[in-house]
Parts: C-alpha cells; structure tokens; sequence
C-alpha cells in the first residue's frame, strides 16, 4: 500500500447541498502529487474554460500536500486554489497553519466546492463525512469570531478553521482566506471566490492515519535532518574569509556576497521575516514610495529599523511554528495601541510590514500592526492593500484624485489616521475604498486620467515586496509565473539558497551545456521554479528549502514507497508549472498574465542608490527563459511538444463552452 | 593624550539581534554606539573591537552605501551591521 495519499477527493456542490467522493489511482498522484499539482488536474479536467470565477461553476479546492500530515518535517503547508478572478488566470495561495494535516486526516486528499448556496452556509468536515451548516450567524462576522463561534458551537478547540471575512464576502477581489487567526492564504483573490458560494468557512477535524509506506526510514531521515538542522553552522572560517574578501570586492565592483542558509534560518527562527527589514532596505531590495522611490532617500535607514527586528520582537507573547515546522518563523504578539490594544495578534511579517511601511514611506509600528490585524480579521490581502493605498496615495498627489472623490481624506505618504482609515474603506467598500477594493488594475480604469502609471502590479496582481531589480530573477518570476506578481516561487538568490545544482544532476547537466553567463543564472533560476512547484506538490514550506539543504527527495520516496531519482521528481515540478501555465493559455490570460510594470523594470531607472542606473533588458531574459523551459516566443504558450513531453495535453484538448 | 584632531566620531547600529551575539549590554537601538576612534581607522578594527562574531559573514552599510571591512572610516559615518537575507 504506497503512501502520502489518501486515494480520494470530495467535491462539495453547494448549490445541490450535496457531496460526493472521487477516487484517484496511485498513478495520479505520481504524476501530479498533491497541492495545486491535484488541484490544477483537477480543476483542469473538471472546470470549462471560460466561466466566470465568481460564478457557481467555479471550483475552489483546498488542497494538502503529498508529505502533508505523513510527519515529514515542514510539510504542513495548504494551497488553496482556483481560477482567479483577479488575474482571470489560475489562481492559488498557500497558508501555513494546522488545517492542511486536518483535511488528510479527515479522509480527502483535498476538497474542492463548487456552485453556490442560497444563504451563508460552513461546512464542517469530519471522518469521511460533510455536514452543510447554517452561517447566517456567522456572515458579517471577521475571521477571528467566526472561529471563535464554531469551536464554541462544536465544543472543540482543536477543530481547524479556513474563514472569509468581510472583505470575502463582499467579493473583494484583494480578498483572501484566513485559517488559525492570521495565517492567509491571501493571493490570487480567492477570498473572493470562496464569497461568490456564500461559503463563510471550512472546519475540519479528522483522526485517521495517513499511511506511510517506509516509517522506519521516514523516522531516521526526520532525526538525522532535525540534528543538522539544529546544529547548522556558519561556513567554515576559510570560506566566511573569502566571502568577505568577495564582500571588499564588492564595494569596489559591485558584486553581491549571497546569503547563507544557516545565516537566515538563524534570522527567521528569532525574527520571523520582520528581521529582514533594516537589511532589504539597505541593500535596494524594498521597494519604496509605490515603487518609485529610492530607499536610502525615502525611506532611510532611520525609519526602516523602527519596523525591523528587535523593534518588532518587542511585542511577542510566544513563537508559532505551523504544523511538523522546527524553524517556528511566527509568533504571537501582544497588542499595544489602537482599536486591539489588549489583544492578541500575529507578529507581523516582512510582506506585510513593508506593505503599509516602505511602500507609503510609513513608519509608525503600532499604526501597521494595527492595520495589518483589520486585514487578517477582515480576511484581505496586505500586500494588494498595501499597494492600492499606495498607488492612491499617489493619484492623489498628482491631482488625479481629491479630497471629494477620498470622502475628505488628505492622503499623503506616511500619514498614519488617513492610511488606517482608507485601510477601513477598502475593507468595508465604503466610498472610494471600493473603488480600491479590486486592486489597483481596476481602480485605475475606474479613474482613469493616465492613472494607470501608478498602478503597479504584473499581469493584474500587485507586486510583493521584493525589489526586481535588485534581484533580476523575480521579473522573471513576478511576470511569467502562472500567478504573476508572486515572489515565493524562486529568484536567482533563491535558486541559490535552494541547493539546485547540488540536488539535481540534471540541473548540472544542463548547465554544463549551457551557454553564456546569463544562460547559465536562468537555468538555475529555471530549476529553482520547477523545485519550487515540486515543494508545493508536496506541502512543505519554502523556508524549509531556503534554511537548509532539505531531504524532500528522500522524504517523498519513504513516505510514497516510490523510487523515483530527484531529477524525476524535478519533472514532475516542471509538469505542475506547464499544467497551470497551460490553465492560463485556455482562460486566455497568457498575453495578460505576461504584463508588468516598467517600475519593476527600471524604467526608468532610479538616479541614486544601490539599484541606481539599473534597467532589466526583459527582451532578452524573456527569450532565453522560454528557450530554457520549452515556451514558445513571444507567447509563452507550452510548446506542443512540451506539452506531449509532460503528459498533459490531454488535459486541454476538449474544454471550452 | 590623543590629540583631538586625530579622533573621529562614529555611529554603529546593529541589527537582527548582533548586540546580544557580541555580548553588548545595555546597547539602545535608537541611539546606537557613539565611538571615538582614531582617523584613518577601518571598519574591520571597530568591527572586531565590538566584538561581533563571525564578522567575516555580515555585511556593511555606511551612509547608505554598502562597503567591505577594508573600508576607512571618515567623521560622522553611520556604520550599520546586518545579517545577510533572503526570503520572505
């Protein structure tokens, strides 16, 4: 009997009231694994091409992964996935959390909604059974109540919750979907869809096992990873040498000095990414002033540390870890100032401080703590907030907006009461909020005037908050990827942190045949995404893969049974990412989901700081990337061949309205 | 005695917890460490005078600027000290 999986899915028909289970053989999950792997099959193979996402013909899936809930260490991620009504290509977000385990143990190996109820239903999920329920008490109700009620109506705290707030229930298409009280699965707009159904929330408890085929190895490899993981060191001193001889150099000739895993897990498990502040802000990677600004001028060292490590760790209560996690990057914090002083709340993290910081050159902690806990108990994406507010922020300085069209809002860079109150609107689509409450693609063709020079985000997602041209490999990333705008994929110094070359012969190969210098960082770069996919297939989180030279290979084939080589399972990851580009290609969002803006190009380029003079020649990075994936140019469709290579052209064939 | 014009006065600000590795009581993250040292000095000395370990593996930022440990320090510099990143 293979292990990981549970054999079978359920699909829950909200219109109908009804719920039915689907079995998959082994073969599938060997081809697509779990995580959006299944749910891209899945929703491929189920869903026409062409529907509208907040329709009742929509799938939304909630999807374990393939190690999840098996004890492999870091495998407790969920990809919640769809078709994403804010690109109109595929969609998926990915949340940390108990829940994902909570689902395999309930008996699916995910399960996906479709149509749509009458009135606000939550279904709750238990052993190889689902219970449709009555929400109208929950509906209007933020994230952190709706939990509290149902573990109070079920009389179980342990029962694991994936809920909607206002903003998902107002169709809010920045709208994300919340689990344990600020762990988001916040990108792509799913919030949104998960509204369309009146779904209000998702609670699952389950206790079967979750099979795995080689427990004694699995066992071994968790203790011998967890040692290393604990004892990981520095480099030896001959190399910290050389590094910093390469870090003399570098003020002379600009080369970059990488991180070192051990050097950011030792950050994450203290700080959480809040440790990362100060640091991105110096060295370009910060984007600034809606990307517009320079950080060492804008936004200066002075203000980036009031929201950077110890100054963010002087709020916490007690770590998290998320399910089977050793690193434990969260935390609890306790509540200071403003309308939750008293309260719990989650420690902010990078992505979010910076959204409300940097980015609207805004430095007040306590006001971003504020507001980064409305959007999780609001259930709404910071980044695509963070962003909306910034790209208002600068209509309004440019004229194109005024205080009529604000509700008398003065906006202006870094002020606190106007940046929390239009924070509120957006949340509520109060006034000019809903203009702002779809992102800022939308809210620039609702404005009008030239606005959408300020709209910045890639093919209709805002951008996160990693500069791409500090790092080239994110434009890559941010503009070709699925769902574009996302930066937990893989970037040239991520590839790096990944292993690829060492874990992957094949990678070695190729580079080995590869011509020049920029060749060679996109093949990497390349290998980095397809591993990126193969460790969402699987559940595990990225900082996993970022902190440590992480035995997912190993894990996969003792938890499986299977005997596959690392390279196989690289193809694999490489299938996942052709199956959901192809997704794109069907629902016509190609050409859209390959739009970014000039800003994250460098054009124009900034006149000062370390980013200074830098323009990304995408002509030429798009060319060799599409060359190096299988891509046709300037398309970025999967070849034919590609397609065939991969085994997924059957899946395509035959599904339009 | 030193004569004055022969010192400069520096600002170190450390980030990410490298107070507490280099054993700094005390150390105020708003006011950072005010050091008087000799003109001409490099980074590196005031670096292995703080006492941060593993120094060879941070990075540094002068005015904004980033440098190596060779760097000279000038009067009124803002030297500021981190861990190197990725993520999130």
């Amino acid at each position: 009997m293979p292990g990981g999986f549970i054999g079978k899915y359920c699909v829950v028909d909200l219109t109908k009231g009804s719920s039915e289970v689907f079995e998959l053989k082994e073969a599938f999950y060997k081809k697509y694994l779990s995580g959006y792997g299944l749910g891209a099959a899945i929703i491929a193979e189920r869903q026409k091409a062409g529907i509208d996402p907040l329709s009742p013909q929509s799938h939304l899936g909630f999807c374990p992964g393939l190690l999840t809930g098996s004890g492999a260490l870091f495998s407790g991620r969920l990809m919640v996935v769809g078709k994403s009504p804010l690109t109109g290509g595929w969609g998926d977000a990915n949340a940390g959390g108990f829940i994902s385990q909570e689902i395999k143990k309930a008996g699916y190996d995910a399960i996906f909604f479709t149509g749509g109820a009458e009135n606000p239903v939550w279904v709750y999920v238990t052993n190889d059974n689902i219970e449709i329920k009555n929400a109208s008490e929950l509906w209007g109700k933020d994230t952190f109540e709706t939990e509290e009620i149902i573990k109070s109506q079920l009389g179980d705290k342990r029962i694991q919750i994936a809920s909607i707030g206002i903003s998902g229930e107002r169709l809010s298409l920045i709208s994300g979907i919340v689990t344990d009280k600020g762990r988001v699965a916040a990108r792509s707009g799913l919030g949104a869809v998960m509204g369309s159904k009146k779904l209000k929330a998702i609670a699952v408890k389950g206790d079967q096992k979750i099979p795995v085929q080689r427990p004694e190895i699995l066992k071994k490899i968790n203790s011998q990873f967890l040692q290393e993981y604990r004892q990981s060191k520095t480099p030896h001193k001959l190399i910290a040498r050389f590094l910093n001889f390469l870090g003399y150099i570098s003020s002379l000739i600009g080369i970059s000095v990488p991180a070192q895993p051990p050097t950011v897990k030792e950050v994450l498990g203290k700080y959480g990414t809040a440790g990362f502040t100060a640091y991105y802000s110096l060295v370009g990677d910060m984007p600034v002033k809606n990307w517009g600004g320079i950080a060492a001028l804008d936004y200066p060292i002075e203000k980036a540390e009031k929201i950077s490590d110890d100054n963010v760790i002087k709020y916490l209560k007690r770590p998290y870890a998320c399910q089977s996690c050793p690193l434990g990057c969260g935390g609890i914090i306790h509540i200071k100032k403003g309308r939750y002083q008293g309260l719990e709340g989650r420690k902010p993290e990078y992505e979010s401080l910076n959204a409300f910081g940097g980015l609207i050159l805004h430095d007040n902690l306590d006001a971003i703590i504020e507001i980064i806990e409305m959007c999780n108990r609001a259930g709404i994406d910071t980044v695509s907030t963070g962003a909306s507010v910034a790209f208002a922020i600068e209509c309004f300085e440019n004229n194109l907006i005024d205080e009529s069209i604000t509700g008398g809002l003065k906006l202006g860079w870094g002020k606190s009461e106007e940046i929390t109150r239009l924070t509120e609107m957006i949340i509520n689509r109060e006034g000019f909020g809903d203009t702002l409450a779809d992102g800022v693609k939308r809210a620039a063709k609702k404005i009008g005037q030239g606005s959408e020079k300020f709209a910045v985000h890639a093919g209709g997602q805002e951008l996160p908050m990693h500069d791409s041209r500090y790092d080239q490999g994110l434009a890559v990333a941010y503009k070709f990827e699925p769902t574009p705008g996302r930066h937990m994929i893989s970037s040239h110094l991520y590839a790096h942190l990944y292993g690829v070359k060492k874990k992957f012969p094949e990678v070695r190969r190729r580079l080995k045949s590869s011509g020049d210098k920029e060749a060679r960082k996109l093949h990497l770069l390349a290998a980095g995404i397809f591993y990126a996919q193969l460790l969402n297939g699987c559940g595990m989180c990225i900082f996993g893969a970022l902190t440590s030279s992480l035995p997912v290979v190993e894990y996969l084939n003792a938890v499986t049974g299977w005997d596959l080589s690392a390279d196989e399972y690289l193809k694999i990851g490489e299938r996942i990412l052709n199956l959901r580009k192809a997704f794109n290609v069907r629902e016509g969002a190609i050409s859209d989901d390959q739009s970014i803006h000039p800003r994250a190009l460098g054009k124009p380029p900034l006149s000062k700081g370390p980013l200074k003079n830098i323009t990304i020649d995408m002509g030429t990075l798009q060319k060799k990337y599409f060359e190096i994936v299988g891509w046709e140019y300037p398309s970025g469709n999967p070849t034919a061949a590609k397609m065939e290579e991969l085994n997924i052209a059957s899946l395509f064939r035959t599904k339009t309205e | 005695m030193t004569d004055s014009k022969q010192t400069i006065t520096i600002k170190v600000r450390l980030f990410a917890g490298l107070d507490q590795d280099a054993d700094l009581n005390g150390y105020d993250r708003q006011e950072g460490l005010n050091l008087n040292v000799l003109r001409g000095t490099r980074l590196k000395k005031v670096v292995k005078m703080i006492g941060l370990p593993d120094r060879h593996l941070l990075v540094y930022f002068i005015n904004g600027e980033r440098v190596g440990l060779w760097r000279k320090l000038e009067d009124g510099d803002d030297i500021s000290c981190l861990k190197p990143a990725a993520g999130g």
